[in-house]
């Protein structure tokens, strides 16, 4: 079966990073939000059928290797796509076809509309970056494109600021922060390309071995630092909240979606391809770290959400706690243990994406997603506090919902190893969790609304996206094969390519 | 139709019913109409199952696979029909009561109510008919959220605080211990499928299963094992027709009727009586006393009916632990007896309410007068409840006193026979009080309180007063029908010869 013509097949994996990148200027340059919305919304769509192909290709354990201008490895640059970089591609458009339904309805109350197609510009650079870390083979590319979707995420988050000024300090604690972190990672590549001699991934996974061991040490730490902040490991999370809670919420949506699993992926790609070791990176033992570092990012995270007064930094917490246990997974190692890791990547990104989406749709009924403010929800938005509902369960781990297949999976991977602490960890942690969802359930139901509050439930522009987001948390609760077929897929093929 | 056909009937009806509650929430009676329609449906699909269960045809049919080996699946076996016959059962009386008292009271967001108790009832069939571990635990899960709302129903202060501690007590019991010992036995035994004979057995050491078993007594918190009770309590500020059905037969009644399961599908009876449970039997013995104890020093007649609840169930407990046929026998038949003896109690204490507007023992002398039927209808109830003859309430204190015999534990059977007399104790009181004590306005020591609650004199509608006669009609008749009840039990608990 295939999705696209042949000719076109053989270009899908250039195409899929260069058809946003290319896009992106002229979209900046239309002045129009009403085209240019359009637009953005059909070049992200045709990057979710680029994608779907990539991963009809790769789904028996092809490898495709494309060479960039025809320049072969290891001199030229080249996008290799396996079933990891296709699902990860799939993931990563379908977010932004996603997010770019209701991008332009969303954005209606926080921005004004004579910068809204630069928004969007930005908005199809960042995917354009996310997509070539996934997709590329060459680790310097991998930091050219981290730049790209940093900064324009840069962008994205400061697009707040009409709204809230704090947008402002928000996009400048980030881009502090991610500056460190990129600088760490090219740092880090710096060393390993002087005792190899070559940037290729497969390349380097080959020549790693010959290479001088304190090299190797050095440059993996700093490869691992500048990942780890990217992904908001802790103690490295302080930039996520603020850039959650104040960019624009559908905006909002799509990082929480895409950005800090594509540091995951680089976490499972290097420790794989380039260090052949699942699970570590080089030959320092950084699986050691990652389940007791994810857990107090659970306990954190959720402790944190427990308390904070506003729908979107709720969940921005809720998202580092539930890093934390895609951490947890990754470290726990082996196959089930990255099968879980990736199990719990997909449906996070499903659940919280329509978790953010509808805290898009509140706030742009209510022009607020203050808890304080969400009273009465439950009987004025009957349809948004449904989904608010479904995701809340899938956070809990409530069974029938996504949530429940990734906190099980990582439990059985728990328990069959034996480690008592973490398995109750992620129990206890659950505990919080139901903490701060039920301080969202309180809101929306059990307070009674204001008089003045906004009449209607969602705009129209939202139903697709948090309608889809919404049956996918509990589909995938329920039937759960591809997500779970996908990940233990991708973690046989992972764990095949090391002897 | 056949057995996997009424199985699925049994499960999907009540939801069926929600559903249609919903759409027809403007209309009252309609909305009423459908709940009754719903509710003898169910009996008559429960009867079916009951009628035609057939132990040598009986097929497992699965539903869905949440992870590989985590499978949803309903398998009917004469325990979990007895359940589901009990709560079935007792749904259209409850449904009957249900529309008396609401409407009596004027309650608000009574569509809600309904469909959230169709709901409830829908999760406990899906608990009675579970093939394995994982669907109980998912229906067990479900039955929580479907209640929460129930409880919740008044919003007031006391209720919101009374649902966060219902809530917060049964997720953590079930998501901690419950969860993590299903994992544990998922792992050690590679199934979780209800076998009889139990598959636990020759897996782990007797230590760790007396730890497992520990796990499962308190992981399954609506068992309300002391010091685990304090949800049940809390609930009571839920309308009394939720109390009587949820906190006297759904709810509670999941929860013991899942250790009896677990006791003889998962551990296997003889394993639990070669001493696994021994401690167990100290903890649940310890549990029926002071339960009994605490309810006599409480003058609100909702708490302290809920006080007994936790005495009773204790008992499920206590013969679960026992691991002994007669004790499992007397297991199940408490389920039922005191499912029938304490919804009469709580339809007794609601109708009270509604006929004089009190609620508290010490208010209620000489009401006997106003409303003998309902107060002979309560001490039925509370004879029953005893476990005096002629009432269905006498077999399970019978046979559980026969097992304590059998295993020669003498301070048990002391316990056991204190526990009766503590039952009178604080149940015949509240029917003194009515019948034999002077109302406090003529009683010439007692001067009228000045009290702002002093309602106009309530009435009692006829609906609030027909169910809890016929259900104390129901405790006689059980009397009668045990026999019968352990019969179509004996076959799989291993009760050779009837005593």
């Amino acid at each position: 079966m295939t999705l696209l013509p042949a000719s076109i097949l053989a270009h899908a994996p250039v195409l899929v990073v260069v058809l946003p990148l290319l896009t992106a200027p002229v979209i900046a340059l239309i002045r129009d939000g009403r085209i240019a919305a359009p637009l953005a919304m059909i070049i992200a769509w045709v990057d979710v059928v680029i994608a779907f192909a990539l991963l009809n290709q790769t789904w028996d354990g092809t490898v495709v290797s494309y060479a960039l201008g025809n320049w072969s490895a290891p001199i030229g640059i080249e996008y290799r796509v396996d079933l990891l970089s296709a699902g990860l591609a799939v993931l990563l458009t379908v977010s932004g076809g996603l997010v770019s339904l209701m991008m332009a309805t969303g954005i209606a109350p926080e921005m004004a509309p004579g910068d809204r197609s630069r928004l969007y510009a930005a908005f199809l650079l960042c995917l354009a970056g996310l997509l070539g870390i996934v997709i590329t083979g060459d680790l310097f590319n991998v930091f050219v494109f981290l730049e790209i979707s940093s900064l324009s995420t840069y962008v994205l988050i400061a697009s707040g600021s009409s709204r809230d000024r704090r947008a402002l300090t928000a996009a400048f604690d980030y881009l502090i922060l991610g500056a460190t972190g990129a600088t760490f990672f090219v740092i880090g590549i710096a060393f390993l390309y002087v005792v190899t001699g070559t940037l290729n991934m497969a390349d380097l996974g080959d020549r790693l071995p010959m290479a001088g061991k304190r090299a190797v040490i050095v440059g993996s730490s700093f490869l691992f630092v500048g990942i780890a902040l990217k992904a908001a490991m802790l103690p490295l999370h302080r930039w996520l909240p603020n850039a959650y809670a104040y960019s624009p919420t559908v905006m909002a949506t799509f990082l929480a979606m895409t950005a800090t699993k594509v540091s995951i992926y680089l976490m499972i790609r290097l420790a794989d391809v380039v260090f052949h070791t699942p699970g570590e990176l080089g030959r320092v033992n950084f699986a050691a770290l990652m389940p007791p570092v994810g857990l107090a990012m659970l306990v954190f995270g959720s402790a944190i959400a427990i308390t904070a007064r506003d729908l979107k930094r709720l969940l921005a917490f809720s998202s580092i706690a539930n890093l934390g246990l895609m951490l947890v997974a990754l470290g726990l190692g082996g196959v089930a243990g990255i099968a879980a890791a990736l199990i719990n990547l997909f449906n996070h990104a499903i659940i919280k994406g329509g978790m953010f989406a509808t805290a898009s749709a509140i706030m742009h009924r209510r022009g607020s997603t203050q808890l304080a403010a969400m009273a009465g929800l439950s009987r004025q938005m009957p349809a948004a506090f449904a989904f608010l509902v479904i995701g809340g369960l899938a956070l809990i781990g409530v069974p029938l919902t996504a949530g429940f297949v990734s906190k099980l999976s990582v439990v059985r991977v728990a328990v069959d190893l034996g480690d008592w602490v973490v398995a109750g960890g992620i129990l206890f942690s659950s505990l919080l969790t139901v903490a701060y969802i039920w301080r969202i359930f309180e809101a929306t139901m059990l307070a009674e609304p204001a008089k003045d509050a906004p009449a209607g439930d969602m705009h129209p522009a939202f139903w697709l996206p948090v309608g889809l987001l919404g049956a996918g948390t509990v589909v995938f609760g329920i039937y759960s094969a591809p997500i779970v077929e996908l990940s233990t897929r991708i973690a046989l093929q992972m764990a095949g390519g090391t002897p | 139709m056949t057995q996997h056909e009424l199985m699925l009937a049994a499960v999907l009806l009540p939801f069926a019913t929600a559903l249609l509650i919903i759409i027809c929430g403007r209309f009252p009676n309609l909305r009423e109409a459908v709940t009754l329609v719903g509710a003898g449906g169910l009996a008559l699909i429960v009867f079916k199952l009951i009628s035609s269960f057939d132990a040598t045809t009986a097929t497992p049919l699965v539903l869905a696979e949440i992870l590989p080996g985590f499978r949803v699946m309903l398998r009917a076996e004469p325990i979990g029909l007895v359940f589901a016959g009990v709560a079935a059962g007792l749904w259209g009386l409850n449904s009957l009561y249900s529309i008396g008292y609401m409407r009596a009271e004027h309650a608000p967001r009574q569509t809600r109510f309904y469909a959230c108790f169709a709901v409830a009832l829908g999760s406990a069939m899906a608990i009675a008919l579970a093939g394995n571990l994982a669907t109980l635990f998912v229906a067990y899960e479900a039955l929580t959220f479907a209640t929460y709302p129930l409880v919740v129903h008044w919003q007031t202060e006391g209720a919101i605080a009374g649902a966060r501690r219902y809530l917060a007590y049964l997720l953590a019991t079930s998501l901690v211990p419950f969860f993590g010992a299903i994992v544990w036995t998922w792992i050690a035994t590679g199934t979780l499928d209800f076998t009889p004979g139990g598959i636990l057995d020759g897996k782990m050491d007797d230590g760790l299963l007396a730890i497992l078993l520990f796990m499962f007594a308190y992981g399954v918190g609506k068992a309300a094992l002391m010091p685990m009770h304090g949800w049940l309590p809390a609930a009571m500020v839920a309308p009394t027709p939720v109390s009587a059905l949820l906190h006297a037969v759904a709810v509670v009644k999941a929860g013991v009727f899942t250790l009896l399961k677990i006791a003889v599908y998962i551990f296997g009876i003889e394993v639990i009586g070669r001493g696994v449970g021994d401690l167990l039997v100290v903890v649940a013995a310890a549990s029926v006393i002071a339960a009994s104890l605490i309810a006599m020093t409480k003058d609100d007649l909702k708490a302290r009916l809920a006080y007994s609840t936790v005495a009773q169930l204790a008992m499920v407990t206590l013969a679960v632990a026992l691991g002994e046929p007669i004790a499992i026998a007397a297991g199940i038949l408490q389920l039922v007896m005191h499912a029938w003896g304490k919804i009469t109690l709580f339809f007794g204490a609601g109708a009270i309410q509604l006929a004089t507007h009190k609620k508290k023992l010490s208010e209620i002398a000489g009401i006997g007068a106003k409303v003998p039927l309902l107060m002979i209808a309560f001490l039925f109830g509370s004879l029953s409840v005893a476990g005096l003859p002629p009432f269905g309430g006498m077999w399970p204190k019978f046979l559980l006193l026969e097992a304590s015999v059998d295993r020669h534990m003498v301070v048990l059977t002391v316990c056991l026979g204190l526990s009766t007399l503590l039952t009178l104790g604080y149940l015949v009181p509240i029917f003194i009080q009515a019948f034999f004590r002077k109302p406090h306005d003529e009683d010439p020591h007692h001067l009228p309180e000045k009290d702002e609650h002093h309602h106009e004199e309530g009435s009692l509608p006829v609906l609030a007063l027909i169910p809890p006669v016929v259900t104390a009609a129901g405790c006689v008749v059980l009397f009668i029908a045990a026999p019968a009840i352990l019969g179509f039990v004996a076959p799989v608990i291993g009760l050779g010869v009837l005593p």
